[in-house]
């Protein structure tokens, strides 16, 4: 018997699946904006935004490609219970972890402490397509009607776009 | 104008103890109890995680316990190992609960069925294998990361205390964030 959508799901989250889940929604969301499904396409571009930010923070971590990142590794990483690499850096904390701010905050704060900062134009451009995104994109979009503008949906699709193509330098 | 550069404060005496137990710790490790060491070696770049259990923790500020560990560490295992350190996660039994990086407990079955000397014996044990107590967890609450590290404990316990049954229980794993 063919095994349905959700049994066919990798077990784990990874890298190699928040970048492929990355780039599958950034597609998804090209389909919508070209539908006139702007807000749809919104919500999806915030997670794949929400996937590179992680993949690159835990590739910096030393993670394998498809080593298992579980709910501790977030905790560890953003979270607000206990102490995490946020903490540990002065880097802003979150219980969620779909904070697109929070995780390029940390991604940024971890290079420095590594003394291998972003190259400025690199640091400016992520600050300020996260705050773009983060501006229009929450994951609770989904619970409500709205219908998002043309100059939104290009302004969320410019900033995704730019995270998308510089995935590998972040 | 003024140009006005500071110097990180001073350590506190309580900081400098918690520097110097960490360091010891790490030279001489013991078989069990806190503070729980867990080095954990990445795939990629030859980094590590570090995890450091330990109730001491308590009121020191989360960045004085980072610098703690990566300092502890420099001094036992050399800058090299230092510099491969990703993670450093400095947090307390109840804090490591609340992350999910301590699964697996061992605790004695019917608590509340023993007798008042035993549970003092039971309680001992509980705290010199690493057990935490806190306004939060009145009981000793013992908990590891892997069952490997239970159940190993768990003999421990037996062997200390027989007649006591002891036993390993899991938390449920959080929801998928």
């Amino acid at each position: 018997m063919p095994r349905t959508l959700l049994q066919r799901l990798a077990a784990a989250n990874s890298i190699h699946e928040f970048t492929l889940a990355a780039l599958e929604r950034w597609r998804d969301a090209a389909d919508l904006i070209a539908a006139g499904r702007r807000t749809g396409a919104i919500y999806l571009m915030g997670y794949a935004a929400e996937m590179v930010l992680k993949a690159a923070y835990f590739r910096h971590l030393g993670f394998g490609d498809d080593q298992p990142i579980l709910f501790s590794d977030l905790a560890a990483a953003v979270g607000k219970k206990g102490i995490s690499q946020a903490t540990t850096l002065g880097s802003p904390v979150t219980n969620d972890y779909h904070d697109i701010g929070c995780w390029a905050a940390l991604l940024i704060a971890y290079r420095a402490s590594k003394l291998r900062p972003h190259p400025l134009p690199v640091r400016v451009a992520l600050s300020a397509n996260v705050v773009a995104i983060q501006s229009l994109w929450r994951v609770t979009l989904r619970y409500h009607r709205n219908r998002a503008s043309r100059a939104e949906a290009d302004r969320v699709r410019q900033a995704c776009a730019w995270l998308v193509r510089n995935r590998t330098e972040l | 104008m003024p140009v006005l550069e500071y110097s990180p404060p001073e350590r506190s005496p309580g900081q400098r103890k918690l520097l110097a137990d960490l360091t010891a710790e790490l030279r001489r490790p013991k078989e069990f109890g806190q503070p729980r060491v867990v080095i954990r070696p990445m795939p990629r770049g030859g980094l590590r995680h570090v995890y450091v259990i330990w109730d001491a923790w308590s009121g020191c500020p989360p960045e004085v316990r980072g610098e703690i560990v990566r300092e502890a560490f420099a001094a036992a295992r050399g800058i090299e190992f230092e510099q491969s350190i990703a993670l450093a996660i400095p947090a307390t039994v109840p804090e490591a609960v609340e992350m999910d990086l301590l699964r697996y407990g061992v605790r004695p079955e019917k608590w509340g069925r023993l007798a008042e000397a035993v549970r003092e014996n039971v309680t001992d044990a509980l705290l010199e294998e690493g057990a935490s107590v806190s306004n939060q967890h009145p009981r000793p609450l013992l908990r590891f990361n892997t069952p490997v590290e239970a159940e190993a404990a768990r003999r421990r316990l037996e062997a200390r205390l027989p007649d006591v049954e002891w036993e390993v229980s899991v938390a449920p794993p959080p929801p998928e964030a």
